[in-house]
C-alpha cells in the first residue's frame, strides 16, 4: 500500500539557496513544525534559462471520512512551486501517482502531475491577504473537502471541461438554435487587442462574404452527455476532439460531414475558415440528469474546401470541388488539424440579461409616456433586465438641457426623445425590446390621436411617466385601453418620489390612488413638506408634478432606482400601491407605504363622484364619534371639469365653534379658513373645498331635512360663485347620500361594517 | 447530515471519552481528572473545566448517561468531585461555586456494587451506585441477574424488583436503538464466567466492555470500546461473540484499546519488537478492523524502550500500527495527538461518511485571541 509519487519540479537544493521569499517563508514555515499536519520534506530549484522556480515538497495530513467520493489518502505530497515574479497563485500538485480525476484541478498541457485548484479569486486580489503559510492549511481543506465530495458545493455552477485561452469571441444568443437550421455563416471581426486577450465579435452574415479572409463559417456539434470533472485535458487536434466525441460515444466527424456536405459549394464558402461550436452537456455525476450545457468554439485553419477533402466529401480541382465516391476521411491530415479553443461567451439576450439580474424574462407589453429625465433612467433600468416589450411615447425632442439628467447623451440632441430612446434601448441587448415609438403629445394628439390610442390599447401595463397630472389622469380614464396603469414622477424638490400603480383588475384606477396619495400628504408627518421647494430654486413650471430646473442627476438615479424596482414589484402583485420614497439630507431613504383603499365611483347626474372606502370610513367614524349628536365637516377634494369628475377626498372636521344638536348641526368657522388653505398649500393646491357633509343620528336615515336643502343652496351658491358644483354628503347609520349639482341627482353608498 | 462525534480526552494512562449524539445527548464513558494543577508541564488536559466549558455551551447540567467501566483510580479520579452524588448531601453542594453535575443514569458492572474493601474515591462510586439500585431508579446494572442476587437480598429486595434494571452480556442496552436514539450498546463485558463464581473478582477482568454501533443518515459506525479488558477476557469475548454468530458485534470502525496499550490486552508475552496476540485477539484486530479504521490509545506517549513497566508497551503500540496500516487507517495515542508537546482532545466525527478525526489546527491571529496575552505593562 505504498505510494508511488512524481518527482517535483526542479533539481533538490538546500533550502538557504532558495531565494524567493515566497518559498524561503514557507520552508521556514514546514521546518518550524509548527502544524502539526505538515511535515516538510525538501526544497527544488528550477532554472531554465531565464526562468527560475522555487519548489517546496511536504506531506500533509488530511481530515478524511471513512468512506470518501474521491480516493484521497490520509497523507498526501505535495509540492508547491514559485515563481520570481510573483504574479500568479503558486503552482500546486499532487505528487501521488495515482491522484485521481477530480472536480477543481488546473488544466494544463499535461495531465500528471495533478495541478490543484486552490483559490477563486484572481492572485491580484488574495494577495492583498494571502500569506504562505495559509497555503498548508489551504491544501488540507481543498483535499478534505474533495474527498468529501463537497468542495464543489452543490449551487456552484459546474466548472469548465477545457482550458480556455485568452481570446474570446462573442457568438450571437440564438447560435444553438440557429445552427440547428443549416449551416450558419458567420462572420468574424476582432473587435479589441488587448494585452489579456483578443476579442471577437461574430454576427450572422445574410448572404456570400466579399473579401475573403475574414470570414468563417460555424459547424456546430451537440456530444452526447460528458461526466463532470473528468476531461482534464485541451484537445490539441481534430482528431483529439473527434477522440473526446467517440469516448462520449458520439461521432464529431460523421456529424461534420453531413453538415459540410450539404452546404452549397459555392467559392466564397469554400473559402470560408471552418469554426466548430461543440455543444457538450454536463452532469455533475452519473446520478443526476444533464444540469448544464457547455459550449466551446475552435477554430481551424484550413478552408471549408480542404476540411470538405479531408473529410472524403469532395475532390479540390483548382479550387472547384469535384465529386468524390467512397470517399474516406484522410486521418493522416485530420491529424495535423490543429484546433485554437477560443473563449466563449454569448451576446446578451433578453434571457442572459434577466438571468444576471436574478430575475426572469418579462415579455408583458408596456406602453410607457413620457420619456424624459426619470422615464429614460427607469426605462433602462428595467431593459437591462430584459424586462417588458416597449412602446415608447413622448411628444418632446432632446434640448441640451435634458442631458444633465437623461439617460441619454448630448450626440444626441435636437432628436426626438422616443426615437433616441429606442435606438438606446434596442441597442442596450443583444435583440431589440421596443415595438414602438410614437412621437406624440398624448394631450393634443391631434392626427396621431389614434396612433395613441392604439398603442394604449395593445399595452398590458401602461407607465406614466410623464410628470403631469392631465397626461395620468387622461391615460387613467382613456376607457378603450385595459391594461394596469402606473405612474411614477417625482416631487418638486426632488427629495422624494411617487409610485402609484392599479391593482391588476382595475377597481382602483389611478386618479382614486393620486387622491389618496393627497390624503396621505395632509395626514402623514413625513410628508409634510412633500410639495415644499427648496428656497432659490428655479422651477420653470408650476405644476406639482415638475421638479426644480437644479437637480442633481443622482438624484433622479435614486429615485429611477427605487421606482424601478418597485413598478416590477408592484406588476407582478395583484394589489394596488402608493408608495413614496423620501431621500433625506444625510442621503437617507425612507419608504413609506400608504395602504390603497378600494375606489368608489358613482355617476350623480352628469357628473362623477370618485371617492374611496377609506374616506367613508373615517367619514363613520367622526359620526359615531360624535353620537348621540350630529357632526359635520367640510370636503376636500377636487373637480376635473374636463372629464366632469368630482373627486372627494379628505374632510376637515367640525370646527370647535361648530353648534352640535341631536337633531341639528351648524358648521363653525373657527380656524377653518387656515385648514383649508393650509390643505391646499400642503397638496400644492390639488385639494380644495368642494363642500360640506354632516350626520343623521341613528334612525333617521339620510333624506335630507329642509334645513339639509337651504344648506345645500347655500354651498351652491358659494361653488358656483367660482364655477364649481356643490358637493353634500349626509352620512347615516348605514350609508351615505352623495348629492352632486342639485338636490335631486343624488346617489347612496353602503357604509359597511365600519373599521 | 446527522453528525454524532466522539471526544477523547489526553489524560495520560486514563480513560474518559463523551459521546455528543445527533439528538443531544451525551454520554461520559468513564471520569479521570487526572491533570495536576499545580503542574505547569502537565500537558494532560483539565477534564473538569474541559467538560464545563461544553456544558455551559449547552446551558446543561447533566449527562445522560456516565458510565463507570470499573473503580481503578484511572477512570474514575475526582469523581466525587465533579458529580452530584444522591447518595449523601456532602457531594450534593457547589463545587469552587459551580454546580455539580448530575448523572440521569450511572451505568456500572455488578463488581462496583458487589465490591467489598473500597476505600477512597471507588468506595464513594460504589456508594452511589449501590443508593440507586436501592432507590430503584437512574442505574444500570451489567452483570448475570443472580450475581445481584445475594446483595439484592441483603437489601431487602429480590432480583426480581430489579430485573430491568439489570443487563447480561451478549444483549442490547434497553432503551438504546442505533436506528432511533443514533447509537445502540452491545454488551460484551461483564459476562457470566468471570462474574458467576462469587469470589474475589479481579476488577479488569470484570469490566464494562460495549460494543457501540451508530448511525447516521442510515450508514452504521462500529466503535469498541474496550475499558481496561484483559487479554483472556477478551479474547474470551472474541471466542464466545463468535459462537454465537454475531460476527458484527466485532466488526470495528474504532477501538478504543483496553488498558493504555498494555501487551497484557493482547497476549501473555510482551515479545521484543511486537507482541504477538493470542489467536482470538489476532482474528480481532486482523479480520474485524474495517477500512480506514482508527485505533485509540488512551495513554502517555510510546516510549521508545521498555525501561518502564507501566504501559504503554512499544511492543503493543507496533502490533496496533501495524494493525492500522493494514487498514489505511491510523493508531492514535491521546498523548501523542496531534503532537506530543502539546496533545489536544481527540474529536472524530461520526456521519454518514462514517468516522472522520479531526485535523484542525489553529495558530497565529487564531491562537493569540483564544488565550490570554502575556502580561504587559511598566512593572517592575
Amino acid at each position: 500500500m505504498t505510494d508511488v509519487f512524481f518527482i517535483a519540479p526542479g533539481e533538490s537544493a538546500a533550502t538557504d539557496a532558495l531565494v524567493i521569499p515566497l518559498a524561503q517563508d514557507l520552508a521556514k514555515h514546514l521546518l518550524r513544525q509548527i502544524n502539526p499536519y505538515a511535515r516538510f520534506r525538501e526544497a527544488r530549484i528550477t532554472q531554465e534559462d531565464a526562468e527560475r522556480m522555487e519548489t517546496i515538497v511536504f506531506d500533509i495530513d488530511v481530515e478524511l471520512s471513512q468512506i470518501t467520493e474521491f480516493d484521497i489518502h490520509p497523507t498526501e505530497r505535495i509540492s508547491v512551486s514559485f515563481r520570481p515574479q510573483n504574479d500568479a497563485w503558486p503552482e500546486v500538485l499532487a505528487l501521488r501517482e495515482d491522484f485521481p480525476v477530480v472536480p477543481h484541478l488546473n488544466l494544463r498541457p499535461v495531465e500528471f502531475p495533478r495541478s490543484l485548484c486552490l483559490y477563486e479569486e484572481a492572485y491580484s486580489e488574495g494577495r492583498l491577504r494571502w500569506t504562505v503559510v495559509s497555503i498548508v492549511e489551504r491544501i488540507r481543506t481543498w483535499l478534505s473537502e474533495t474527498a468529501q465530495g463537497v468542495l464543489h458545493k452543490d449551487d456552484q455552477p459546474l466548472e469548465p471541461l477545457f482550458l480556455g485561452t485568452r481570446d474570446t469571441v462573442v457568438l450571437p444568443a440564438d447560435i444553438y438554435a440557429r445552427t440547428a437550421l443549416g449551416p450558419t455563416q458567420l462572420l468574424i471581426a476582432r473587435a479589441d487587442r488587448k494585452p489579456w486577450g483578443q476579442i471577437y465579435i461574430a454576427r450572422y452574415l445574410a448572404g456570400g462574404v466579399q473579401g475573403q479572409g475574414t470570414a468563417f463559417v460555424a459547424a456546430t456539434y451537440l456530444c452526447p452527455p460528458i461526466l463532470h470533472g473528468v476531461m482534464n485535458w485541451t484537445p490539441q487536434t481534430l482528431s483529439d476532439l473527434q477522440s473526446a466525441s467517440i469516448a462520449a460515444r458520439g461521432d464529431l466527424l460523421v456529424s461534420l460531414r453531413d453538415q459540410v456536405s450539404s452546404w452549397p459549394r459555392e467559392g466564397w464558402l469554400l473559402a470560408c475558415h471552418l469554426v466548430l461550436i461543440v455543444f457538450f452537456p454536463k452532469a455533475r455525476d452519473a446520478k443526476h440528469a444533464v444540469e448544464a450545457l457547455e459550449t466551446r468554439v475552435f477554430v481551424t485553419n484550413p478552408t471549408v474546401g480542404e476540411i470538405g477533402e479531408i473529410l472524403g466529401i469532395w475532390q479540390l480541382n483548382n479550387g472547384v470541388p469535384g465529386h468524390l465516391i467512397g470517399g474516406t476521411i484522410d486521418q493522416q491530415r485530420l491529424d495535423h488539424i490543429a484546433l485554437v479553443p477560443l473563449n466563449l461567451t454569448f451576446a446578451l439576450d433578453r434571457q442572459r440579461a434577466a438571468s444576471l439580474n436574478g430575475s426572469v424574462p418579462d415579455l408583458r407589453r408596456i406602453t410607457a409616456v413620457g420619456m424624459g429625465a426619470l422615464g429614460s433612467q427607469i426605462a433602462n433600468l428595467l431593459a437591462r433586465s430584459g424586462y417588458g416589450r416597449w412602446s415608447l411615447v413622448d411628444g418632446d425632442v432632446l434640448l441640451p438641457h435634458n442631458f444633465a439628467r437623461h439617460a441619454l447623451v448630448h450626440s444626441l440632441v435636437g432628436m426626438g426623445k422616443v426615437d433616441a430612446m429606442k435606438m438606446h434601448l434596442d441597442a442596450t441587448l443583444a435583440e431589440p425590446i421596443v415595438e414602438g415609438a410614437l412621437f406624440a403629445d398624448v394631450l393634443n394628439a391631434g392626427e396621431k390621436e389614434d396612433d395613441v390610442n392604439r398603442v394604449l390599447k395593445t399595452a398590458d401595463a401602461i407607465l406614466d411617466f410623464s410628470a403631469s397630472v392631465p397626461v395620468a389622469r387622461k391615460l387613467a380614464l382613456a376607457a378603450s385601453a385595459q391594461g394596469r396603469r402606473a405612474s411614477a414622477f417625482m416631487n418638486p424638490s426632488g427629495s422624494s418620489s411617487i409610485l402609484l400603480c392599479e391593482d391588476s383588475q382595475r377597481l382602483t384606477r389611478l386618479d382614486s390612488l393620486e387622491m389618496q396619495y393627497y390624503r396621505a400628504i395632509l395626514s402623514r408627518t413625513e410628508l409634510a413638506d412633500h410639495f415644499g421647494i427648496a428656497p432659490g430654486s428655479i422651477r420653470y413650471a408650476t405644476s406639482c408634478r415638475d421638479v426644480s430646473s437644479t437637480l442633481p442627476a443622482h438624484q433622479v438615479a435614486l429615485h429611477a432606482a427605487l421606482t424601478s424596482a418597485a413598478i416590477k414589484k408592484a406588476l407582478s402583485s395583484e394589489g394596488a400601491c402608493i408608495r413614496v420614497w423620501i431621500a433625506d439630507e444625510e442621503d437617507a431613504v425612507q419608504s413609506l407605504q400608504i395602504p390603497p383603499e378600494a375606489m368608489i365611483e358613482r355617476q350623480i347626474g352628469d357628473w362623477k363622484l370618485v371617492t374611496d372606502r377609506g374616506f367613508l370610513d373615517k367619514l363613520n367614524l367622526l359620526r359615531s364619534a360624535g353620537l348621540p349628536e350630529e357632526t359635520g365637516g367640510v370636503l376636500l377634494g377636487t373637480w376635473d371639469l374636463v372629464h366632469r369628475i368630482v373627486y372627494v377626498a379628505d374632510t376637515i372636521p367640525a370646527p370647535p365653534d361648530s353648534k352640535k344638536r341631536v337633531t341639528s348641526f351648524i358648521r363653525g368657522c373657527e380656524g377653518l379658513l387656515d385648514k383649508v388653505t393650509h390643505a391646499g398649500r400642503a397638496t400644492s393646491g390639488m385639494l380644495q373645498y368642494v363642500g360640506e357633509w354632516h350626520s343623521h343620528p341613528n334612525g333617521f336615515g339620510t333624506a335630507p331635512s329642509g334645513d339639509d336643502r337651504k344648506v345645500f343652496e347655500w354651498i351652491t351658491e358659494k361653488t358656483t360663485e367660482d364655477g364649481y358644483q356643490p358637493v353634500m354628503t349626509i352620512v347615516g347609520e348605514l350609508d351615505a347620500r352623495w348629492f352632486v349639482e342639485s338636490i335631486s341627482s343624488q346617489q347612496n353608498v353602503d357604509l359597511g361594517a365600519a373599521k | 447530515m446527522a453528525t454524532h462525534r466522539l471526544n477523547v480526552f489526553p489524560l495520560g494512562n486514563a480513560d474518559c471519552c463523551r459521546i455528543d449524539l445527533e439528538s443531544g445527548d451525551q454520554i461520559l464513558i468513564d471520569y479521570a481528572a487526572m491533570r495536576d494543577p499545580e503542574c505547569k508541564d502537565d500537558l494532560r488536559i483539565d477534564l473538569p473545566s474541559e467538560l464545563r466549558k461544553d456544558l455551559d455551551s449547552r446551558k446543561r447540567d447533566y449527562y445522560k448517561v456516565v458510565m463507570f467501566t470499573h473503580l481503578d483510580d484511572d477512570h474514575i479520579r475526582g469523581a466525587s468531585n465533579f458529580f452530584y452524588m444522591q447518595h449523601a448531601e456532602k457531594y450534593q453542594d457547589k463545587v469552587d461555586g459551580m454546580s455539580r453535575i448530575k448523572m440521569d443514569e450511572m451505568w456500572v458492572p455488578a463488581a462496583v456494587i458487589t465490591e467489598g474493601g473500597c476505600t477512597e474515591e471507588d468506595r464513594i462510586i460504589r456508594q452511589e451506585a449501590r443508593y440507586r439500585l436501592k432507590q430503584g431508579s437512574g442505574i444500570r446494572v451489567f452483570s448475570r441477574p443472580e450475581q445481584l442476587k445475594k446483595w439484592l437480598e441483603g437489601e431487602g429486595l429480590s432480583v426480581a424488583d430489579r430485573q430491568a434494571l439489570i443487563t447480561d452480556a451478549g444483549q442490547l442496552v434497553p432503551g438504546w436503538l442505533a436506528e432511533i436514539q443514533g447509537v445502540e450498546f452491545f454488551v460484551h463485558s461483564p459476562f457470566a464466567c468471570r462474574t458467576d463464581d462469587g469470589s474475589y473478582v479481579e476488577r479488569n477482568d470484570g469490566c464494562l466492555v460495549l460494543h457501540a454501533t451508530f448511525s447516521a443518515d442510515s450508514t452504521k459506525t462500529r466503535v469498541f470500546f474496550g475499558a481496561d479488558i484483559r487479554q483472556e477476557p477478551l479474547s474470551e469475548i472474541v471466542r464466545i461473540t463468535r459462537l454465537k454468530g454475531r460476527e458484527e458485534r466485532l466488526e470495528s470502525d474504532i477501538v478504543k484499546i483496553p488498558h493504555h496499550s498494555s501487551y497484557l490486552s493482547l497476549g501473555p508475552e510482551k515479545g521484543t519488537s511486537k507482541t504477538q496476540p493470542t489467536e482470538d485477539i489476532a482474528y480481532f484486530y486482523e479480520k474485524k478492523l474495517l477500512w480506514r479504521a482508527t485505533l485509540i490509545s488512551t495513554s502517555k506517549p510510546i516510549p521508545a524502550n521498555d525501561d518502564d513497566n507501566q504501559p504503554p508497551h512499544r511492543q503493543a503500540a507496533n502490533y496496533y500500527r501495524e494493525r492500522a496500516d493494514a487498514q489505511g487507517g491510523t493508531y492514535v495515542v491521546t498523548m501523542e495527538n496531534p503532537k506530543p508537546s502539546a496533545p489536544e482532545t481527540l474529536v472524530i466525527e461520526i456521519t454518514g461518511s462514517k468516522a472522520k478525526q479531526k485535523k484542525s489546527y489553529s495558530a497565529g491571529l487564531f491562537s493569540a485571541v483564544s488565550r490570554p496575552a502575556p502580561r504587559a505593562g511598566s512593572g517592575d
